[in-house]
């Protein structure tokens, strides 16, 4: 898989991957790498580890994306070439709901009416279900405004992360005008009997498991939400288009360990499952590129240092046995990568330290691009 | 009276949580593993909302392709089941209907299921619905719940208090506060924290861990797992890390492990200052074993060492 032509073309790359894998910092070093070649880049990050944000000089949970100082980079002696840009933003799914009432209500009173119901409020504070209906509508609003060239997108880190993916259709379904109408039925529209018994059971159903108010705030939440839904319905299929088409590219992140070919088969059936195409696999933080060749037995030394370098044999023998074990691991990926019109692999290095400033991204930038 | 001395496992509810790849699933195993062998009856659970794929957790018994909605045996008093958003919506249909036909009806509904699962909360709102009817049965003397690796670390431990904002009354309401109530006895619920000897995965332990306590749900352990093993003494130390400032020492064999090793020793003193004094604080030696049943076999037998001091 060439990661440089990737990031010097597409416009949507998405990272996808098992919790722990390193998706945040390797989205951001993506993200760095397409700047470094004169692209406006994007890294839209979910759950963001608070050091990176620090080291970008961003806060971590603001309200829109933030173009990292371009003096902060130079500090760090990475040079973009004319007319690259690096912006990030540290997604608060919260902020991005508030923008989507405000934006589609039909009358700011309307709005004020959405957020007042004790359900909108409950929906805010349960983050977990938000994030994939987030990541769906940033992506669909950044990629409309034009303001950047490439968008990374650093998807949740749970084995549900796809839902994301599934997102934009999900949102279609349950925007259905005919699920909505058994739910909230419009007052002023005639609908069928059969829905009308139907929407009877449902409310029935719900009043008696959830309690009468409930009942009624459900119907009321909804019914305000309806003119919205309409205005979503568009983006839901705008996102599958855009998904769908030449200019994104899925990538799934594992790192080198048991599950690493499971885990990284999984998402790659999972983007398969959703009509997309996986682009390949980075292994990720493996040895598998890695060339070290002196033993510590072959040092010249005395004193402390002979015996550490005695005792650093059984640490020898352990990464020898990680070199060729995560060589192994990479020749599969790579051909499972190259199935179903893939594009094989790529692995990243291990570095010697945790990737959480400026340098160390510039580190795996220079792997990207190299490739 | 005089303090008494318990086992990690020792509550009705011990919730393992933790960020994604810290080997939380094993721990979850491991402690399941140690309860059973102390004679208890124990449930161990997987929360997903995805059962067409194989369960890692209940795979480290033996049995990857458990279905499992319901609690399926996998030994003498050893249960293992996955928490699922649609048996919780099946159960608490079942609870409001009564009538089993209705309730047959309500879930081949395409509509419904669609609306369950696609309004944000109500497959959460499942999910917890499922874990309390497995705590009602009183079936098991300890439930141990492997929680998904959400990126909201607090995920499904905060969502009782919000949803009985939303929800004070009927059918879920009470369940959930009866959940809750489990959740933030003290005596009758916990939480588990997995992390890695690492700089980030700490710091983010240390502050989910407070997170947890203002949820007002006792983190009894913190596990520091996969701690590598030091040879060296200070001096060695000292005298190989300036070795490996030197030119050209890039090529030595053994010093990337040996850097991974500084990290985790560093993360490790981080994590001892940091660790409250009424949590245990756990250390599990990195595993040199490669299946992951062995691992939970070496996890068990040092979970089953330590002993938490309650009271007096």
């Amino acid at each position: 898989m060439n990661l440089d032509q990737l990031v010097r073309t597409k416009r949507i790359i998405v990272c996808c991957g098992a919790g722990g894998v390193g998706k945040t910092t390797t989205s951001a070093a993506l993200a760095l790498s397409a700047a470094k070649a004169g692209r406006r880049a994007l890294v839209l990050t979910i759950d963001p580890a608070r050091r990176l944000a620090q080291a970008l000089g961003i806060p971590p949970t603001g309200s829109e994306p933030v173009q990292i100082d371009p003096s902060l980079l130079r500090a760090s002696s990475i040079e973009l070439a004319p007319g690259g840009e690096l912006h990030a933003w540290m997604l608060d799914p919260q902020v991005v709901l508030e923008g989507v009432v405000d934006r589609f209500a039909p009358t700011p009173d309307d709005a004020e009416k959405i957020r007042s119901t004790r359900l909108y409020r409950a929906l805010m504070n349960v983050i977990t279900g938000l994030q994939e209906y987030t990541a769906a509508e940033a992506l669909y609003n950044f990629n409309e405004s034009g303001t950047y060239d490439l968008i990374i997108l650093d998807t949740p880190p749970s084995r549900n992360a796809l839902d994301f993916l599934d997102a934009p259709r999900r949102l279609a379904r349950f925007l259905d005008e005919r699920t909505l109408s058994i739910f909230a039925p419009d007052p002023e529209k005639k609908t069928g009997t059969m829905i009308r018994a139907a929407s009877k059971v449902v409310s029935t159903a719900i009043a008696r498991t959830f309690g009468e108010s409930f009942a009624k705030e459900l119907q009321t939440f909804l019914g305000a939400f309806g003119k919205l839904f309409q205005k979503m319905r568009i983006h839901a299929s705008g996102v599958r288009k855009l998904l769908r088409s030449d200019e994104a590219a899925f990538i799934v992140i594992a790192s080198p360990d048991e599950a690493a070919l499971t885990e990284a088969k999984y998402f790659k059936g999972r983007i398969k499952d959703l009509g997309l195409v996986s682009e390949g696999f980075i292994l990720n933080r493996s040895y598998a590129s890695d060339q070290p060749t002196v033993s510590p037995g072959e040092v010249a030394a005395e004193g402390p240092l002979a015996a550490a370098l005695g005792k650093l044999e059984s640490f020898a023998a352990e990464e020898r046995q990680r070199i060729a074990a995560d060589r192994v691991l990479f020749v599969d990926l790579e051909k499972e990568g190259h199935l179903d019109g893939g594009n094989g692999a790529t692995a990243l290095p291990l570095l010697d330290e945790v990737v959480e400033d400026l340098p160390a991204l510039d580190i795996l930038s220079g792997h990207i691009l190299r490739h | 009276m005089s303090a008494v001395e318990e086992e990690v496992w020792a509550r009705e509810l011990v919730l393992v949580t933790g960020k994604g790849g810290v080997g939380k699933t094993t721990v979850a195993a491991a402690l399941a593993r140690s309860a059973h062998a102390a004679g208890k009856r124990v449930l161990v659970a997987e929360v997903t909302s995805d059962t067409s794929t194989k369960s890692q957790l209940l795979g480290l018994f033996g049995h990857p392709d458990v279905k499992g909605e319901s609690p399926e045996r996998i030994a003498d008093r050893l249960y293992g089941v996955r928490i699922t958003p649609s048996a919780g919506h099946r159960l608490f249909l079942q609870a409001a209907l009564k009538v089993g036909m209705l309730v047959n009806a309500a879930m081949r509904s395409a509509a419904l299921n669609r609306f369950l699962m696609a309004a944000p909360a109500f497959p959460e709102i499942g999910t917890l619905y499922h874990l309390v009817d497995l705590l009602r049965s009183k079936r098991f003397d300890h439930v141990i719940v492997d929680l998904p690796a959400t990126g909201h670390a607090l995920g499904l431990a905060s969502l009782p208090k919000t949803v009985l904002s939303v929800v004070p009354s009927g059918l879920i309401g009470d369940a959930i506060r009866e959940g809750l109530d489990v959740m933030t006895d003290d005596a009758r619920g916990c939480a588990v924290l997995v992390t890695l000897p690492e700089g980030m995965p700490v710091t983010e332990s240390i502050e989910l861990a407070k997170g947890l306590e203002e949820l007002d749900i006792t983190v009894r352990a913190m596990i520091l797992n996969a701690m590598p093993p030091n040879p060296f003494t200070d001096d060695e130390r000292d005298a190989l890390r300036a070795h490996l400032a030197t030119r050209d020492s890039s090529l030595l064999l053994g010093g990337r492990e040996f850097r991974r090793l500084e990290r985790a020793l560093a993360a490790r003193a981080q994590f001892d200052a940091a660790v409250p004094a009424k949590t245990a604080k756990v250390e599990i030696p990195d595993s040199s074993k490669t299946a992951q049943v062995e691992v939970v076999d070496e996890v068990a037998t040092e979970l089953d060492r330590i002993r938490i001091e309650v009271g007096p």
